[in-house]
């Protein structure tokens, strides 16, 4: 495990820059012999491959090539049949097709993980720089975090969704309220303690910008911490988004994000079980990918494990 | 150590000024008010206005505020449009589930989760860590409210060995008690050991590369001693820290268990009255959970100088 | 629902011998007069805590408990399951549901509708109309107490009828022919009209609405904004304990005084057999339904969806219903003014339109749990069940109605124009109606911007017309049976601001509330539909019936009506 990417041949390698197609092809050949050498981690990336073409099909006109149904066709005579060949996972109490229901899940889950971990990692790396270097937005930004930090964040969310109103935009919105004050934490940490290392003080000394050291030096080695943490993000999003679903306040019922599926088979878990459990496996699959992609980076990505085993 | 103390105590305040006005904030610009819940669906435009003149819910925003800082800092946390119950008649007719569910389900991760993290990390990289690894995914891969779903029909409705609903005090029957929080426990335990084993893995591994450990096995000493004696012990401080950060992952936790496993705790009321619009109450549940998590911070804070002698203030 | 003779009390008072004889032709031998007034707790097994007719499975040991002293149906507790959190023990100041039906063990009325809907004296020993019908004079029942150990007095009738009628519309409409009411002695309290109107003692026994309840000063001189925390009635079960949102606690009340008639629906003799009632309040339902099936509970209240009564009717513990005697109206009520369906064409297109069939199977199940209805009140009321004027607009979907609509709107150049759907996703029942809603309005060519939000979010929209145009719910028993209790069809008087621009509707009504005969009166209520069919204060879907779900070992608790509420009367086997 030598050779994996970790802090410090990466601080060295941005330091001293050595060409592009180098690093590029050394970056390839490193990710995957990680990826053969942790099995969790190659079957979580797996099936975030997957689960995220079909959302990308889904997102396109070839959906029906993939479900056949039209995810929001209401047929009120067909409510609650079990799984068939027409309906390979049944319908649901308006006779909408559960699989192709779940496939288009895909979709917004996904989406709602993704725009959450993304706009996260953004605001997180922003924020946390801005206060490693300032200590008037410290003390200000770091107060308001640990003001939205303080509340239990299903609770924070529950309370921001009743004000804003239950919209997909919403909901990542909250989501993204709710997560960026420990992401920024983390950031600011590592600010914290890189703005001390040697390179850092032989660029200033050099005669470096604080903004060209912010940027250059430092943003791009919060990248591995980022990383990981985005990965339990995305998963938690997905799983924060089914909680809110199922709490009555999530993404409208008619669209179909798999914490919407699996609230709406709550009342028939009885009598329809599969309203709830196919949206429930791919739900768990995923956010279990993420949490076996989100360990396996910390593993690969973490300087400090290189060596133990 | 006072002067810690007194510091840590003081940079609270501004955090629930913050966390004040957000609450205000988020609880009245939120749409609806319980004039018209409290008026019923067969109410129509006339009731709902007279109910809201009464309850003085069409005053200004500005009016509204003053008039709630004002009693909150006086200590009066208002009470209960509906019940007209206060915060504190509320809450301790509410805490008993919520505390017994926590504290039992913190009990629970702890116990799962500290062994499998220092095994995972004893053995780095083996099957077992594999296997340890995945289960701790699983924990917090699983939605709690399908889980508690499986839960309730195997357990409970098929097998009858646990009651369905509800709560039962252990002073009017000890194991009722037990057999109604032994459910959601499982649940918030599972949840919970999840995050541990995560956390404690993790330090062990670190710790496990540090010199002393190095030393200590290079005198000869057993294994078990080196893990148990110097490695955990040294990693106790991050333990800490999850078990503080558990302690508002089990609220959160809650208020999904309990609607669930139709608990009346906290986590519940919390949830019904976000739902009900009961501004004084909500208002004030999330000012004291907040609260209640920046105090589990100052203790985890002050655990650290207690366990950790190279903590120094 | 109501019987509208100007000689009601008469007629009322000629139903109860028939309905004893017919008890006792059931097959009793027992006295039907029952024992003297002992104490609820040895009163013998006495005559009709079994329901009537329509949910007779005739009580097995109905012979065999008449022995007076020990009476084994006393004792134990009874938990009743309720489906949301009570809002408020002020009930004279909330229409919901949960919060009423605890106030039903635990306070009562002036008068009581019985089996047949005909008013029967509760609290009131006597009364008495003048022959030119302009002075109603009434006398209460002596010695009765409320649970504070406070003498019922006559004012407290007065001011608690009083406060009742401040809200209710039917209360409103009444008082609209009062002139004065007050006390004239302990016991007794007289009205003076400004028109005879018959109306006065069905205002005593409403229910659906705001339910008139005689209440205790400590609990009317509260202005509701200071919060009820206690419910104080004279019922057969006084309050104990509530906590807000778990559940509230009521036990026997020892000092209680039945009236000596047979029980019929509310009316009637009432004891109170169980030492306590526990009412849950259990808000998810598979929670319930499982809780039912281990016993954790005993009675849901209310509805259980239709789609758990196969599955729970194979177990023999339980006994499940469909109550085909008691329907609601569901439908989508619409934005009168503003958007739209200002225009009663376009109310009508969309009612021609509307797949009615399908929305029902949606919201409540299968066809037993409902039947398409083309009349403006409900089909199992006496004012319903006709289709004139329906023709080609009610569930005229699949004979034309469809491609009429589309011209009508395309004609009318509102092709594009956008169209505000509300969903709450904390109601499942409507959740369906709501898709169908927009699908319908989709198909019309309408631009439609789907809102979904929770309850407490909808009901707020809702009060301001520029932020919806469609919204969906359901209303039962008077409300849906009687348009004098229908503020839907009342100018002004609910959401959908309905504006009545004929007047015809109005007119409707002011005759109505003064008609003397059956006749008349269903000749006026025909005409009113003729001007609901063209104006469509709302789209009506059809009539539904609830299933309902309690443990086969509870007796006696089930109305005619079906719905499970009255826990007095009830015991456990």
């Amino acid at each position: 495990m030598a050779e994996a990417i970790a802090y410090e041949e990466a601080l060295i390698e941005v330091y001293e820059d050595p060409p592009l197609r180098e690093r590029a092809r050394k970056w390839t050949s490193t990710a995957w012999r990680t990826l053969r050498t942790h099995p969790n981690l190659m079957f979580g990336m797996a099936i975030l491959v997957i689960m995220s073409l079909i959302a990308i099909i889904t997102f396109t006109p070839a959906a029906t090539s993939i479900a056949r149904y039209d995810p929001q066709e209401l047929s009120a005579r067909e409510r609650v049949e079990g799984p068939s060949a027409d309906h390979w996972f049944g319908t649901d109490a308006f006779g909408r097709d559960v699989y192709s229901r779940t496939l288009h899940g895909a979709k917004v889950s996904l989406r709602v993980a993704a725009s959450v971990a993304i706009l996260v990692s953004i605001i997180g790396v922003t924020l946390g720089i801005l206060v490693g270097y300032n200590r008037l937005a410290d003390n200000i930004v770091m107060r308001i975090m640990d003001g939205l930090m303080s509340f239990p964040t299903l609770i924070l969310a529950l309370a921001l969704v009743a004000t804003l109103g239950s919209s997909l935009n919403n909901v990542v919105l909250v989501i993204v309220i709710v997560d960026t004050p420990s992401m920024t934490r983390v950031v600011r940490g590592v600010v914290l303690s890189l703005r001390e290392r040697t390179y850092v003080e032989a660029a200033r000394a050099s005669g470096a910008s604080t903004i060209r050291i912010m940027f250059y030096h430092i943003a791009p080695n919060t990248l591995a911490p980022v990383i990981v943490q985005a990965s339990v993000f995305f998963a938690g999003a997905i799983l924060t988004e089914a909680a809110l679903g199922f709490l009555g306040v999530g993404i409208p019922e008619f669209i179909p994000s798999w914490g919407n599926i699996i609230a709406s088979g709550r009342s028939f878990i009885r009598i329809g079980f599969w309203i709830a459990f196919f949206p429930g496996i791919f739900l768990g699959l995923t956010v279990l990918a993420a949490n076996l992609v989100g360990d396996g980076l910390r593993d690969v990505l973490d300087p400090r494990l290189r060596g133990a085993e | 150590m006072t002067a810690y103390v007194i510091k840590r105590v003081i940079a609270v305040i501004p955090v629930l000024i913050f966390v004040g006005v957000l609450t205000f904030s988020l609880v009245h610009l939120a749409p609806g008010d319980a004039a018209n819940i409290m008026a019923g669906d067969y109410a129509g435009p006339d009731d709902v206005k007279i109910i809201r003149e009464e309850l003085g819910l069409n005053k200004p925003l500005h009016t509204q505020f003053l008039d709630w800082a004002g009693r909150t800092l006086r200590g009066d946390l208002g009470k209960s449009i509906y019940s007209g119950k206060t915060v504190a008649e509320l809450v301790s007719a509410r805490m008993g589930p919520t505390i017994s569910l926590t504290v039992a389900g913190g009990i629970l991760a702890v116990l799962i989760g500290v062994p499998l993290g220092v095994l995972a990390a004893w053995r780095f990289g083996s099957i077992w860590d594999r296997a340890i690894q995945v289960w701790a995914a699983l924990g917090i891969s699983i939605p709690g409210f399908w889980l508690g779903f499986i839960l309730i029909w195997g357990l409970a409705v098929s097998l009858r060995w646990f009651p369905v609903i509800g709560y039962v005090s252990p002073t009017e029957d000890f194991f009722g008690w037990i057999r109604s929080i032994t459910l959601p426990t499982l649940l918030l335990g599972v949840n919970g050991s999840a995050i541990i084993i995560r956390m404690t893995r993790a330090s062990v591994l670190e710790v496990l590369r540090e010199d002393f450990i190095r030393t200590a096995r290079a005198k000869g000493l057993a294994e078990r001693i080196v893990l148990f004696r110097h490695a955990l012990r040294a990693s106790a401080i991050p333990i800490i820290t999850v078990i503080g950060f558990l302690a508002a992952a089990l609220i959160t936790g809650a208020v999904v268990t309990e609607t669930v496993f139709t608990i009346p705790g906290l986590g519940r009321l919390v949830a019904e009255t976000v739902q009900t619009r009961d501004f004084p109450i909500v208002q004030s549940m999330l000012m004291l959970l907040a609260a209640f998590y920046v105090g589990v911070n100052l203790i985890v804070d002050l655990a650290y100088v207690f366990v950790d002698p190279r903590v120094r203030l | 629902m109501g019987i509208w003779s100007r000689f009601l009390r008469r007629t009322a008072w000629l139903v109860l011998p028939v309905t004893v004889a017919v008890l006792v032709a059931c097959g009793s031998e027992e006295e039907p007069t029952a024992a003297p007034a002992a104490t609820p707790t040895t009163a013998p097994a006495a005559t009709a805590t079994s329901p009537p007719a329509a949910t007779a499975t005739a009580r097995p040991t109905a012979t065999a408990t008449t022995a007076p002293p020990v009476d084994d149906r006393v004792g134990g507790q009874l938990k009743v399951a309720l489906g949301a959190a009570i809002s408020t023990l002020d009930v004279h100041r909330t229409t919901g549901t949960t919060a009423n039906e605890v106030a039903f063990a635990v306070q009562e009325f002036l008068f009581a509708y019985d089996d047949n809907l005909a008013p029967q004296p509760m609290l009131v020993e006597d009364w008495d109309i003048s022959s030119d019908g302009f002075k109603w004079t009434f006398t209460l029942r002596d010695g009765l107490t409320f649970h504070n150990g406070r003498a019922v007095t006559a004012e407290d009738a007065v001011k608690s009828w009083t406060r009742w009628a401040e809200r209710d519309n039917y209360g409103s409409l009444i008082f609209g022919f009062v002139d004065d009411i007050q006390a004239t002695g302990d016991l007794t309290f007289e009205i003076d009209m400004v028109e005879p109107t018959a109306l006065i003692l069905e205002g005593m026994a409403r229910i659906g609405g705001y339910y008139p309840y005689v209440m205790p000063p400590e609990m009317y001189n509260v202005p509701a904004a200071e919060g009820a925390d206690v419910l104080i009635g004279t019922g057969p079960y006084k309050f104990k304990e509530w906590v807000p949102g778990d559940h509230l606690l009521v036990e026997r009340f020892d000092d209680y005084k039945p009236v000596n008639t047979t029980a019929s629906f509310m009316a009637g003799k009432k004891e109170a057999l169980f030492d306590s009632v526990d009412y849950v309040v259990v808000p998810d339902v598979n929670a319930k339904i499982a809780a039912l099936e281990v016993g954790q509970i005993d009675i849901i209240s209310g509805e259980i969806p239709g789609d758990f009564v196969d599955p729970l009717g194979t177990n023999s513990d339980l006994r499940v219903q469909i109550i085909r005697n008691n329907s609601s109206r569901d439908g989508a009520w619409l934005d009168h003014v503003d958007g739209p369906f200002t225009d009663a064409r376009v109310r009508q297109a969309f009612a021609m339109a509307y797949p009615v069939e399908e929305a029902l199977l949606s919201a409540v199940g299968d066809s037993r749990f409902w039947q398409t209805c083309p009349s403006m009140m409900l089909c199992g009321g006496k004012w319903g069940g006709f289709d004139d004027h329906s023709d080609g607009i009610y569930n005229a979907r699949n004979s034309g109605g469809l491609e009429e609509a589309k011209q009508i709107i395309e004609d009318l150049g509102l092709v594009g124009t956008d169209v505000v759907v509300l969903s709450a996703g904390d109601r499942p029942r409507f959740a369906g109606p709501a898709e169908f809603s927009r699908q319908t309005l989709e198909e019309l060519g309408f631009n439609v911007d789907f809102k979904a939000t929770d309850w407490a979010t909808q009901t707020n929209w809702r009060e301001k017309p520029e932020l919806w145009d469609v919204f969906h719910t359901a209303g039962g028993g008077a409300w849906g049976a009687n348009p004098l209790l229908n503020s839907s069809l009342a100018k002004n008087k609910y959401w959908n601001k309905y504006q009545d621009e004929s007047g015809r509707m109005t007119d409707g009504m002011n005759r109505l509330a003064r008609a003397t005969s059956a006749d008349e009166q269903l000749a006026i209520v025909k005409e009113m539909q003729e001007v609901f069919w063209n104006d469509i204060p709302y789209v009506s879907f059809g009539d539904t019936f609830a299933a309902v779900a309690t443990r086969a070992d509870i007796k006696g608790s089930e109305t005619q009506f079906g719905l499970p509420f009255n826990v007095y009367n009830a015991w456990r086997e």
